[in-house]
């Protein structure tokens, strides 16, 4: 017998379907990451996450499209924003973490 | 006692509760693009300067029509509003969802409701979610890692869709281009497309034109020696 939760809005629209996970929020927050033009083009902040792990129920969002890792524990964060090399201001890339 | 609200879907896993909030439809729409000489032009979609984490899906308009080159920029203090920036081979649509910016709402006055005990909502039905399909690892040392060109690209097998899902943008991942050297200094992004089945999500890399393209090369491949994921949803206008 197939379970879950099943939702729909006053116009019947499917809002929630028992197959389905809409990701919960985790954790939010920010990281500056330092680029330096004259060495590294690319740079990476490790985010610690309690719990998270690398089973494909997580996943991050983040401001800036970084590149994402997912790892035991934490997420990793790499700058892929090579003009900001031009910048030596700090980049600041916020983040969501959510699960499904 | 305890109390509050749980509901478990059909794999045991969470679906809902009364603790975790989530990312909620903001904005959406159509984007009337297309490839003009191997060069494919990007969509911006102004968002509020406010914005969290912006959540991006998108969905090809047909089969093999390539979306991605995903950029999600914050305002700047050089100027320029926050914005999502993407790209297409051709028309599709796309949903931005936040945990932080005013949802677009039904307006109906009935419906579920989960509210954390503290009183602030993790679920109505009045909005609208990323109905999360599937994620899918790509470790660093795959094929992804140092080449993988649109003729031959990385390839997941998906399954349960009936009609054309959507992509997740977050980790198809564009160039920023701020600032100094825009125009010149572009490098490999990200894109992805859906088979006339709808069994399988593709991904691959997409070289950019234009003077002074920085190509092929592992150091400005986006993933090279980095593992990350991709994923497909459901999300239903």
């Amino acid at each position: 017998m197939s379970y879950g939760l099943r939702v729909w809005n006053a116009s019947g629209s499917l809002r929630l379907d028992t197959t389905d996970f809409i990701g919960r929020l985790i954790q939010t927050g920010q990281v500056y990451i330092f680029l330096n033009p004259y060495s590294a083009q690319f740079n990476t902040v490790n985010v610690s996450v309690p719990g998270m792990s690398n089973d494909g129920t997580w996943f991050v969002s983040a401001l800036g499209s970084p590149v994402i890792s997912i790892n035991n524990g934490f997420f990793s964060m790499t700058n892929y924003n090579a003009q900001s090399s031009f910048f030596l201001d700090p980049y600041i890339f916020k983040y969501a973490v959510f699960r499904i | 006692m305890a109390y509050g609200f749980l509901a478990l879907g059909q794999s045991g896993r969470v679906q809902i509760d009364e603790t975790y909030k989530n990312a909620r439809l903001f904005t959406s729409g159509y984007a009337n693009t297309q490839e003009f000489f191997g060069q494919r032009y990007p969509i911006s979609v102004p968002i509020p300067d406010n914005v969290d984490a912006p959540l991006v899906l998108l969905r090809p308009s047909a089969p093999e029509v390539w979306v991605g080159a995903v950029r999600t920029r914050p305002r700047m203090s050089t100027g320029g509003s926050a914005s999502v920036n993407m790209e297409g081979t051709g028309p599709f649509y796309y949903a931005i969802f936040d945990t932080n910016i005013s949802p677009i709402s039904d307006g109906n006055s009935f419906g579920l409701r989960v509210l954390t005990s503290s009183g602030a909502e993790t679920f109505s039905s009045n909005y609208r979610y990323p109905r999360i399909s599937s994620i899918h690892y790509k470790p660093a040392s795959s094929a992804l890692g140092s080449g993988w060109p649109v003729n031959s690209p990385y390839i997941y097998t998906i399954s349960g869709h009936t009609f054309m899902p959507w992509i997740l943008g977050n980790t198809l991942v564009g160039n920023n281009g701020e600032g100094v050297g825009d125009d010149t200094e572009q490098v490999p992004c990200a894109y992805a497309t859906i088979n006339s089945t709808f069994t399988q999500l593709k991904v691959a890399k997409w070289n950019q034109e234009g003077a002074g393209a920085r190509n092929d090369t592992v150091l400005w491949n986006p993933y090279g020696n980095r593992d990350t994921y991709f994923g497909v949803a459901r999300y239903v206008e």
